[in-house]
């Protein structure tokens, strides 16, 4: 679905990324982690075509919708459904079942003829996230789409992507979220993918994810304080694991 | 000693809805205070209000009072909106500037705290090219060099890595045992807990718990506050009743031998 190869981008002289090459299935989630300034939201930006490579290839097999981190950078209209109609009326697509199917699935529904400035960070990620399926991209690329949430809003929005089957690139530092949602995770540090493989496998590696800046899983980070053999999949699981063993 | 209070706080929009209802608040000098609960629960408004940016809105009615002629640093949810020049170094020399500190004063002061904070590298960065976590420590850095007497951060660590959280988390005590206060609104808990004095929880602009963090610790978690793993699994392991005795966790949630 894509297919990067060599992939090389500097802003002006600051190399960011370097002979970077990586490829995601159709249907995949696969999280970007890093630390500040890694170069995730320029590989997220180089992806969704928003930026120019100065070397290398991005090649996606079909259409990207992005959703910056900042959700309000993206919102102009004056009421929800104008935002989310958008892009449907922009590519001349029936407005209709687009608007409507994009509202009911980030659940925005009683929010839609409310001004999208006046809403909080929490529901803007959604409307901004609608705004983009609306279009109907075949691949979705989110930076930072957790930031402004808190845990609940956070395992919503899990909930919400895990019930469509767009191909999702996300960047995050919340690696409860990339835990629940990505199928792999790539490390992104020294102008390269450090690390790309397996969620659990990636965000169970504590000491890779510490050495490069990220923290890990707060249920990874439970099972090694306990000395847990494996580690669980929930707050639930945990209790249940440390009554077993009392 | 109070450094900065708000009492009966009420702040209502011109079509009558109330986003603050009688919420009072207050941060001692030398402590920190969280300020936690849903999103569009009043976080910001509050936060905005303890600074005096409610002020002069044609959108908002606002009744109660808040503590003036404090010294209150502001970081913004949003940091981007506030580097208004080129590079990072002349940013955070912009607030100093307009103070009246002497330029050698001005490059010490950025010097000291660019060197704690490990942001000397961002310094001669253009402030457009720099990453969301990037941003939010310059914006950080700007409020920092002007040693507020009251610093309110507007979830300040969700644009920031682990590195730089622990970095932020420790710029922001050594301020605090300088006798200054320390307000942060946030949604994740994880490592404010054992740093927060008292914790006010908000939901739909009303303060629905209060108090010491151990005193609030199932609320917070019912409001799908984050919090560590290890406190909410002690927590479900505990006999009802015998919360509050609860010796949570590896790190427990005193503060300087409070």
């Amino acid at each position: 679905m894509i297919d990067v190869t060599d992939l090389s981008f500097a802003y002006d002289g600051h190399g960011v990324l370097a002979d970077v090459s990586f490829a995601v299935d159709r249907g995949e989630r696969l999280a970007i982690v890093g630390a500040n300034g890694a170069g995730k939201t320029t590989l997220l930006r180089l992806l969704a075509d928003l930026l120019e490579a100065d070397s290398g290839s991005v090649r996606v097999d079909g259409s990207v919708g992005f959703a910056p981190e900042d959700p309000q950078n993206g919102l102009f209209a004056a009421t929800v459904r104008d935002e989310v109609a958008f892009f449907p009326r922009n590519r001349g697509l029936a407005i209709d079942p687009a608007v409507q199917n994009a509202l009911e699935v980030m659940e925005l529904t009683v929010l839609a003829d409310r001004n999208p400035f006046t809403l909080s960070v929490g529901e803007q990620r959604r409307v901004s996230i609608a705004s983009v399926l609306s279009g109907d991209p075949d691949v979705l690329v989110l930076d930072e789409p957790t930031t402004g949430l808190d845990r609940r809003g956070s395992l919503d929005l899990a909930g919400l992507l895990d019930d469509i089957d767009h191909t999702i690139v996300f960047s995050t530092h919340d690696t409860d979220f990339a835990h629940a949602i990505a199928d792999r995770v790539a490390i992104v540090a020294g102008a390269d993918i450090r690390q790309l493989g397996p969620a659990g496998e990636v965000l169970g590696d504590e000491e890779v994810l510490l050495e490069n800046g990220i923290r890990p899983p707060g249920l990874v980070e439970f099972a090694r304080q306990e000395n847990l053999d494996r580690v669980p999949t929930d707050v639930d699981a945990a209790i249940a694991m440390l009554r077993e063993r009392q | 000693m109070t450094a900065l209070a708000a009492t009966g706080l009420t702040v209502t929009a011109t079509d009558g809805s109330s986003l603050l209802d009688d919420v009072s608040f207050s941060v001692d000098t030398g402590e920190t205070a969280v300020v936690c609960g849903p999103p569009g629960s009043g976080k910001t408004l509050l936060l905005k209000a303890l600074k005096g940016l409610l002020e002069g809105n044609p959108g908002l009615t606002v009744e109660g009072e808040v503590t003036d002629g404090v010294d209150v640093g502001y970081v913004f949810q949003t940091p981007r909106t506030q580097l208004v020049r080129k590079t990072v170094r002349r940013d955070v020399a912009f607030g100093l500037e307009n103070r009246g500190v002497e330029p050698a004063e001005i490059g010490s002061r950025i010097a000291t705290h660019a060197d704690l904070l490990e942001a000397e590298h961002l310094l001669d960065r253009d402030v457009n090219e720099l990453s969301g976590g990037e941003v939010a420590k310059a914006a950080l850095l700007g409020i920092l060099v002007t040693d507020p007497d009251v610093i309110v951060l507007d979830e300040p660590l969700a644009p920031l890595d682990y590195a730089n959280t622990q970095l932020v988390l420790e710029a922001l005590d050594r301020l605090r045992k300088a006798g200054r206060a320390v307000v942060i609104a946030e949604h994740d808990l994880r490592d404010l807990l054992v740093r927060a004095h008292h914790v006010t929880l908000l939901d739909s602009g009303s303060v629905i718990a209060s108090g010491p963090p151990r005193t609030v610790l199932r609320d917070l978690i019912d409001a799908g506050v984050r919090v560590p793993v290890h406190l909410e699994v002690e927590l479900g392991l505990a006999e009802p009743g015998t919360e509050g005795r609860l010796p949570l966790g590896p790190t427990g949630l005193e503060v300087d031998g409070q």
